[in-house]
């Protein structure tokens, strides 16, 4: 949990939530190339679960209320 | 779906009734908001997945991150937030089926994935404080990137939609929402590893 900024694993988990969300983009390939990672490593498949959890709270907070 | 979310559903069955709004003196709150409007909000749910029995499962979990604890901000459309933490929810819940049939064609047993059991009092809490931590976050972004953010993750548009509906470069909504997804990487440090 330390650094958590500068952990490889917790910035490639975040990226990939955020590829897989692009869903114009996130194509099938990029999808299997998305599971060979997360079956590569436990560690990155557990990254994987908190980054995609950290997503849905991003999705829970309320919009702004200037709009 | 564990059942620990299923004891949950009890009140929601018991207050079907649409709550008369008028006759409240004070404002509804978000779980009675939720209650009132269960049908359409179940209509949001059943139109992204694909079984009645997923629809319902996303509908407690939706239910319960609405009832439990109080909202960071007061919502200023609180159907409207109900919604979106519905669409969210059942979005997530899509998500990850996929990602369990994705590890399906990769020959591996899924029976030997982590199920998520019912979350710890400790992950809840931690989840909220997150949520506070991504708000204040989300405040600090100049206007322009927040709508983006919000369009994007709130509302669900595609960055196409919304390149079009602000009438700017599909590379500047991608470069905001970079900016935006960069900033509340940072407040995974609250969420435990599970």
């Amino acid at each position: 949990m330390t650094q958590e900024q500068d952990d490889p694993i917790w910035s490639a988990a975040w990226q990939w939530v955020q590829r897989e969300y692009d869903r114009e983009n996130f194509d099938a390939a990029a999808r299997d190339e998305m599971t060979a990672w997360l079956v590569a490593d436990p560690a990155h498949r557990k990254a994987y679960d908190k980054a995609a959890r950290l997503w849905l709270l991003a999705g829970l907070v309320p919009p702004s209320s200037t709009e | 779906m564990p059942t620990f979310f299923r004891a949950a559903s009890a009140p929601l069955r018991m207050m079907r009734e649409p709550i008369d709004v008028a006759l409240h003196l004070s404002e509804p709150t978000l779980a009675e908001v939720f209650i009132a409007n269960r049908p359409q909000l179940l209509r949001v749910a059943r139109r992204i997945v694909r079984t009645a029995e997923l629809a319902d499962d996303v509908m407690q979990d939706a239910y319960l991150k609405i009832a439990d604890g109080p909202c960071v901000r007061k919502a200023d459309r609180p159907i409207g937030y109900c919604c979106q933490v519905v669409r969210n929810v059942a979005l997530d819940c899509c998500r990850r089926h996929t990602v369990e049939a994705s590890y399906r064609t990769f020959d591996i047993d899924v029976e030997t994935l982590d199920v998520a059991g019912p979350p710890a009092p400790d992950r809840l809490m931690r989840e909220r404080q997150a949520i506070h931590a991504i708000d204040k976050v989300l405040a600090a972004l100049p206007a322009r990137t927040r709508l983006v953010f919000e369009l994007y993750r709130l509302e669900g548009l595609t960055q196409r939609e919304i390149a079009l509906r602000l009438g700017c470069a599909l590379g500047l909504v991608n470069g905001l929402i970079a900016e935006a997804a960069q900033a509340i990487k940072e407040c995974g440090r609250l969420l435990v590893d599970d």
